[in-house]
């Protein structure tokens, strides 16, 4: 059994964002099994304003949701949190359909009907990214701007701006390259 | 959208072909254009014998007027008679416009009296108003006219006048000509009047009474070339016509015909790419309803089937925190496998229908067991809607021709909807009873009802109301379409009748026969 113990770290939280009861059941169960921390919301606006009060460390989105467009809670949840993995969950299988999910932010596409396995290899995966990412060099400085690769901020003296994360790439780019 | 740009562009085009042929068409066929065709050549004919009998006499006066001579007035009779037939007398004047000595010569068929008044009348009366001085040496002029008074009062006539100048004299020749020859001789001559000739001739005075040549009643249908003997008889008129046009008017309903068939075959045009355009339009957006259609038909397969996958996932690798969960579990998807079976029957069995292959199999049945069986197969879904059914079945109903397959799922269908759509009523009522000569079956839900602007459109195929569309409550939206297509089969319809916020009542009917 893989239940919590004290003195292990914190569960994870992963938010789901589905209208389907049984799927946010079996969801919910699954990811529970696997020791994670689960809620779910079936609307867009309630997955956005959880997704704002809760802090969950993965997000699971469906596309098709009643009352907005999947692809805008997307970019939605991207504008708003930089770094959370988000995972879209979808019955829309067609490249168009994946290619514009992933272009909205998100950072998998998995489609309907899916093995629960599987998704739960992902999540994993994206997770030991993160950590991964989390290890290398937080900060690092480029043409006098001090560039913070954790917080997606650069600053240089008293100004500092926000990075896209394809942004903060391309710096980290330019840092290898000149090494 | 290039592609309806370009089909938009051709069809305009084929208007603007279709207006333009039509312009030409009409252009071409039109009354006066075919009236220059027929009367062009008659026109033609007419002025050419115009101008050919005008030749003759102004052949014959000229002779007069070359020959005299003032030295000689003597053989002035010599000169006239022998060789000028259309002339009936001449008049040498002098410069005062007296007649000269000898200066006079008239017809022989005229009675010396009768001649003699009417050379006195010519030159007391006449003479002094012709404009003799006016018209330079050599130069003929002519007067036509209707004697008012005199001998010969009554009669037409036509005076030419030529100035001479023979050394340092000056004289005026008058001539009268001779219009009975003109009309008994020369008309005869140039106008076959016979009954087969192609053309009818008739030379009217100014007066437009008959001068020669056949009546003919020239009424408003009948195309009549006119041509003036301008340099002679000047108040008369040639008038040809063509047999074939005598007060038929053939030509002008010829062209009403025509113009008639161009404007229909134009209208017919028209008519053809307004319907060409409505069916692109329909087309187009039944294509756009069967993608949507596509969509929702795939995510409503897909979903059932990810909720079965999913669990039997979870049974199949022991992620079960015990036996009342695998239950659970089974029953989900045991629930599920059935929906996803009554999707696969309405998306194939509304494909046949759509295909058009003859589906149904009609037999005696009685309605009541058939929508009774229904009921049952809902039970559960209404169970886990939480809603309660009240259906009453009004007993010895009269048998009718049924589809019971079909009929069933038209009635799961109805019942189906308002499970979907209408679970916070929490109630739904089912009534099946006769009225008059039909049976209708009604089923009313206590839901957010349908807006009456969509209340026809919901049962086009494919076609989701909106309010329901921003619902997670799924759909393909063929279930009403398809229960529209049974009951039209069976004789019968379905209708709806709602209100927003108050429920919807749909009532299924079929004739008794």
């Amino acid at each position: 059994m893989t239940s919590a113990v004290s003195e292990e770290p914190a569960k994870k939280r992963i938010l789901v964002i589905e209208d389907e009861p049984d799927i946010v059941r079996g969801l919910r169960d699954a990811l529970e099994f696997e020791g994670f921390e689960v809620q779910a919301r079936g609307t867009g606006t309630e997955g956005l304003t959880a997704a704002m009060e809760w802090g969950p460390d993965a997000v699971l989105l469906d596309l098709m949701l009643p009352d907005d467009n999947g692809y805008r809670v997307c970019e939605t949840l991207r504008q708003r949190d930089e770094t959370v993995p988000i995972i879209i969950l979808t019955a829309k299988a067609q490249e168009t359909d994946k290619i514009r999910g992933l272009d909205a932010g998100a950072d998998d596409y998995v489609t309907k009907p899916f093995s629960v396995a599987e998704l739960i290899a992902r999540i994993n995966a994206i997770f030991r990214r993160q950590a991964r990412m989390a290890h290398s060099d937080e900060t690092f400085t480029i043409g006098g701007w001090q560039i913070n690769a954790r917080k997606h901020m650069m600053s240089r003296g008293r100004t500092s701006k926000r990075l896209t994360f394809y942004e903060l790439e391309v710096l980290k780019l330019l840092r290898y390259k000149s090494e | 959208m290039r592609r309806i740009l370009v089909v938009n562009a051709l069809i305009f085009a084929v208007l603007a072909a279709a207006v333009a042929l039509a312009y030409y068409g009409y252009t071409a066929t039109s009354i006066e254009s075919q009236e220059q065709q027929v009367l062009q050549p008659l026109r033609e004919l007419a002025e050419e014998k115009v101008f050919n009998i005008e030749n003759l006499l102004l052949r014959d006066e000229r002779v007069v007027f070359d020959n005299v001579r003032f030295e000689e007035l003597s053989k002035l009779d010599e000169v006239v008679n022998p060789v000028a037939t259309a002339v009936a007398s001449v008049f040498v004047l002098d410069d005062q416009g007296k007649l000269v000595p000898d200066g006079y010569v008239g017809p022989r068929s005229r009675k010396p009296a009768e001649s003699k008044a009417f050379r006195d009348f010519v030159l007391e009366k006449v003479v002094p108003t012709l404009p003799l001085s006016k018209r330079p040496a050599g130069e003929r002029g002519h007067v036509h006219g209707i004697w008012r008074e005199g001998p010969l009062a009554g009669r037409p006539y036509l005076l030419s006048f030529v100035k001479r100048v023979s050394g340092d004299r000056t004289f005026y020749v008058l001539i009268e000509d001779d219009l009975t020859h003109l009309v008994a001789w020369l008309f005869p001559q140039f106008f076959n009047v016979s009954d087969v000739s192609k053309r009818i001739y008739q030379v009217v005075d100014e007066r437009g009474e008959l001068v020669f040549g056949a009546p003919f009643a020239a009424d408003a249908d009948t195309l009549v070339v006119e041509v003036p003997f301008s340099e002679t008889v000047d108040g008369w008129r040639l008038r040809v016509t063509d047999r074939q046009m005598l007060g038929q008017g053939a030509l002008r309903r010829k062209g009403i015909i025509q113009s008639v068939l161009i404007g229909g075959a134009v209208t017919v045009v028209i008519a053809g790419l307004a319907f060409l355009a409505l069916a692109i339009r329909r087309e187009r957006r039944a294509n756009e309803l069967k993608s949507e259609f596509i969509s929702n038909v795939s995510h409503e397969l897909k979903t059932p089937l990810s909720i079965i996958s999913m669990f039997g996932e979870m049974l199949a690798n022991g992620r079960v925190k015990g036996p009342d969960q695998a239950t659970e579990y089974a029953e989900i998807i045991w629930r599920e496998s059935v929906r996803l079976g009554r999707l696969i029957d309405n998306v194939l069995d509304f494909a046949k229908i759509e295909r058009g292959m003859g589906v149904y199999e009609f037999a005696d049945a009685d309605v009541g067991e058939v929508v009774d069986r229904a009921i049952e197969l809902v039970g559960r879904r209404l169970a886990a809607a939480e809603m309660t059914l009240d259906a009453e079945i009004e007993p010895d109903l009269p048998q009718v021709k049924l589809d019971q397959n079909a009929f069933t799922l038209a009635v799961l269908n109805l019942i189906d909807n308002a499970i979907k759509y209408a679970a916070e009523g929490k109630k739904i009522e089912l009534r099946l009873a006769r009225a008059g000569d039909r049976i209708a079956l009604r089923v009313r839900d206590w839901g957010p009802g349908i807006d009456p602007a969509e209340q026809e459109q919901i049962f086009e195929r494919f076609y989701r109301a909106r309010a329901v569309r921003l619902k997670p409550i799924r759909g393909s939206g063929i279930g009403l379409a398809l229960v529209r297509h049974i009951a039209k089969a069976h004789g019968g319809d379905v209708t709806v009748t709602s209100a927003p916020g108050q429920g919807s009542t749909f009532e299924l009917w079929l004739p008794v026969v």
